[in-house]
């Protein structure tokens, strides 16, 4: 039984059904969610502020070094170093879902693949998969070895890009300087545990090289997006879009050259992510050395959920009548983390989970409910994705109402993380990984044995955290990229054995049927973490999609019950560990505890609604909205 | 020459158009036509694999600076006077998606990539909708660009670009 607040129960061979209860999806019972950081009324807090001078409103507008754009509106209790309000506000619309509506599913991979200007392939490849599942197509296993390589080597570029060019200067020794001298005296005199790995002597030396556009870990990083990036273009065509990904797997032509060419680039990764791993290690525990209380910096209950991805080619075969067995043969195991504990690793349960509220959205609500139950019979919310319609309405931000352009996804009706780490934690925990020779979920950890390199082989483990913080999501993103490149090596070396095996075909043939409803769900993943598709066709159309993207879940508003979303949460427990001087606030613990979730939040696009434009500027990563 | 912009703007994708544009015509062996909107960063670093390839640039894309509407301008290339600090911000919207000319230009000059001589014509736009044409205006400044340099960078006869 892995819900507590929605109204399914299972019976004893595991079916669902809806409780008999009036409404049984009404709102007006508060559910059951793990305890959060004190929040105050509207009233109580402008109260405050009128009656205080040392409770200030800091508003980070927009918050920098993100993709996209977000906001983040604070109110700061300077006496007491705490922050007593934190809001998350998406800016900009996005508008993929309803561009997509009308028109043929094949257009979605190139469609939504524009909602990110990192991760586009992730959307893509989404779409393929929520498209197979609707159409009734399964990939030949070259194809699903391939997709899921192009998404590995997505990942090694996406990763990289957080721990030393988004994230990673928050640490670095300009910025450190700047707002806790004192850290940097400390660090200055404290060895680096891993030198023998990263080879920093002290704990400043690293930060040294965090420095943004001097530092060699920046710089280093930006050589191996480009490492990752050539992989990446020789499946894929061409990034971030790739032009290769279809419903029934892949339209590259590969050959053993081609293996080739992406071995050399991902082995690569290898001693790199030894590196990095060490570095990250070094800097968390530095951190929580000097001053324990940075354990509370973006702190937020351990809620993570994970869809898993990297099928089995032997066990997918794009149904959801056969999703939980599939999903539990990934090479990321799906799941769902309720206070520290996995509670499922099923993907019907962990869709079936699945509501969207948008009572503090720029969005109007929808009438009815067109699906009670999903394909396998199991109980559907009114607020499911598959039920939910996206209906813009813009209007001015007002903190007791609507006050941003993201939505409230909750699971069970409670606020999740859909953060990057729940994909090596259900991983690690679940103990289901297809047999291996590098990667071992123990129960408690991830064992992850990285080949020998320039530097000699070493075993890495990363350890289910006993908080969950911004230093911890660090720290797991750190681990991810040794993961993901283990998890490249094994598809490599399974593509190998189909192309020895002569097994070369890499896609199905496939038409769109013409008539008859069909739903489809892609279960996937992004560089920052969880990614679903849902689609609905009717006579060979899309009549219904919509996206739900890691900052999605993450930038989430307050819901229905006042839960505030995990930016809020986290910033909200945040301390005040900052040193600066008077009137040279810059609020570097919010800010670490906001980008510590690699936020990727809405580009802009040319969104027509009846109004009019909503916007029309197009730029970047619409991940978050 | 190399044009910068997304795809399927209108008038914000001159940058492309006229990449298309010139492709078509013949050019002398030394000079390349490269679309260059794949994203500053991935630019930058194919510039620095070979450092002097190229002694000149001439990148062209549409840039909102409140002229009018149609209006091209050239000028040559001066960095403008930005803090670490910025220049870390243009690339962290780079490498989270963000292309645009002068975004290149910027983090290109930044990492010493440009050529020594480099020229920038941008358009002021006219339409900013999205779609796969530019308007009227500007589909004939495309024309009158390329005639442009095709005369700039041809031999003495007028015929053929030297």
């Amino acid at each position: 039984m892995c819900f507590k607040n929605l109204p399914v129960v299972f019976d004893a061979q595991g079916r669902a059904t809806l409780k008999d209860v009036p409404d049984p999806y009404g709102v007006s019972t508060a559910p059951q969610t793990s305890p959060g950081p004190e929040t105050l009324s509207r009233d109580q807090i402008e109260d405050l502020l009128a009656r205080n001078g040392h409770i200030k409103e800091k508003n980070f507008d927009p918050v920098t070094r993100v993709a996209g754009a977000l906001a983040f509106h604070t109110v700061v209790d300077l006496q007491q170093k705490k922050v007593i309000e934190g809001r998350s506000v998406a800016t900009l619309f996005r508008g993929y879902e309803i561009i997509m509506m009308g028109r043929d599913p094949r257009d979605a991979i190139y469609i939504t693949s524009r909602a990110c200007g990192v991760c586009g392939g992730v959307h893509a490849t989404c779409s393929a998969l929520a498209t197979e599942m609707a159409i009734g197509v399964r990939p030949p296993p070259l194809g699903i070895v391939l997709r899921n390589m192009l998404l590995a080597l997505e990942y090694l570029y996406d990763n990289p890009l957080h721990l030393f060019l988004l994230a990673g200067p928050d640490y670095s020794e300009s910025i450190v300087r700047q707002t806790n001298p004192e850290l940097l005296a400390r660090a200055e005199r404290t060895p680096a545990p891993n030198a023998e790995t990263h080879g920093y002597s002290t704990v400043a030396d690293i930060m040294r090289d965090m420095n943004p556009l001097t530092g060699s870990l920046y710089l280093e990083a930006l050589h191996m997006t480009r490492v990752a990036r050539e992989a990446y273009v020789l499946i894929g065509g061409k990034y971030p879009h790739p032009q290769t990904v279809v419903p029934g797997g892949i339209s590259a032509t590969v050959n053993l050259s081609t293996f080739s060419e992406i071995y050399l680039r991902l082995q690569q990764f290898f001693d790199y992510s030894k590196r990095v791993v060490g570095i990250y290690d070094d800097i968390v525990d530095f951190f929580y050395d000097a001053d324990p209380r940075y354990k509370d910096v973006g702190r937020t209950s351990a809620n993570l959920i994970d869809c898993g991805q990297w099928d089995d080619p032997e066990a997918y075969d794009a149904t959801y009548e056969n999703c939980n067995e599939w999903g539990e043969r990934r090479w990321a195991t799906p799941g769902v983390i309720v206070d520290g504990k996995q509670v499922t690793t099923n993907l019907q349960h962990l869709n079936v989970g699945l509501e969207e509220f948008i009572d503090h959205s720029f969005y109007e609500g929808w009438e009815g409910q067109r699906f009670a139950t999903d394909p396998a019979g199991n109980p559907l919310s009114p607020h499911h994705p598959w039920n939910k319609e996206t209906k813009p309405r813009p209007q001015a931000p007002n903190w007791r109402e609507k006050y941003t352009w993201a939505t409230s996804p909750r699971w069970d009706r409670q606020a999740m993380d859909g953060e990057v780490t729940g994909r090596i934690w259900n991983t690690a925990v679940a103990q289901k990984l297809p047999e291996n020779p590098y990667i071992f979920p123990t129960g408690h950890s991830l064992k992850l044995l990285m080949p020998a390199g320039k530097l000699p082989e070493k075993e890495l483990e990363w350890h289910v955290p006993d908080v969950w913080n911004a230093l911890e999501r660090n720290r797991g993103r750190a681990y991810s990229v040794a993961y993901t490149a283990l998890v490249g090596l094994n598809l490599w070396r399974q593509g190998m054995e189909y192309m020895k095996a002569g097994k070369t075909a890499v896609s199905t043939k496939f038409e769109i049927p013409k008539k008859g409803t069909r739903l489809g769900v892609g279960f996937w993943g992004a560089g920052r973490g969880y990614l679903s598709h849902h689609l609905v066709l009717d006579d060979g159309v899309v009549t219904n999609y919509q996206i739900i993207t890691p900052s999605t879940i993450n930038a989430s508003p307050r819901d229905p019950w006042g839960t505030p979303g995990k930016y809020e949460e986290a910033v909200m427990n945040t301390p005040i560990l900052e040193q600066s001087g008077e009137g040279k606030f810059v609020g570097i613990d919010v800010l670490r505890a906001i980008r510590s979730f690699d936020p990727c939040m809405p580009c802009t696009t040319h969104i027509h609604t009846d109004q009019g434009v909503i916007t029309r500027e197009v730029n970047t990563c619409a991940c978050g909205v | 020459m190399g044009g910068v912009g997304y795809s399927l703007l209108r008038d914000m994708s001159f940058g492309p158009l006229l990449v298309e544009r010139l492709r078509g015509e013949a050019w002398p062996d030394q000079v390349e036509i490269q679309d260059l909107s794949y994203g500053p960063v991935a630019v930058v670093q194919w510039l620095q694999d070979e450092p002097g390839r190229f002694q000149r640039a001439i990148m062209i894309g549409a840039v909102e600076r409140g002229r009018a509407p149609g209006t091209l301008t050239r000028y040559e290339w001066e960095p403008p006077r930005l803090s670490a600090d910025e220049i870390q911000g243009r690339v962290s919207e780079a490498v989270t998606g963000v292309i645009g000319l002068e975004n290149l230009l910027i983090i290109a000059d930044y990492f010493g990539a440009l050529p020594a001589q480099t020229s920038v014509i941008e358009l002021e736009p006219v339409d900013l909708e999205w779609g796969t044409d530019p308007s009227d205006l500007v589909a004939g400044r495309l024309g009158e660009l390329v005639h442009e340099l095709r005369r700039e960078l041809s031999g003495p006869d007028g015929s053929a670009p030297a």
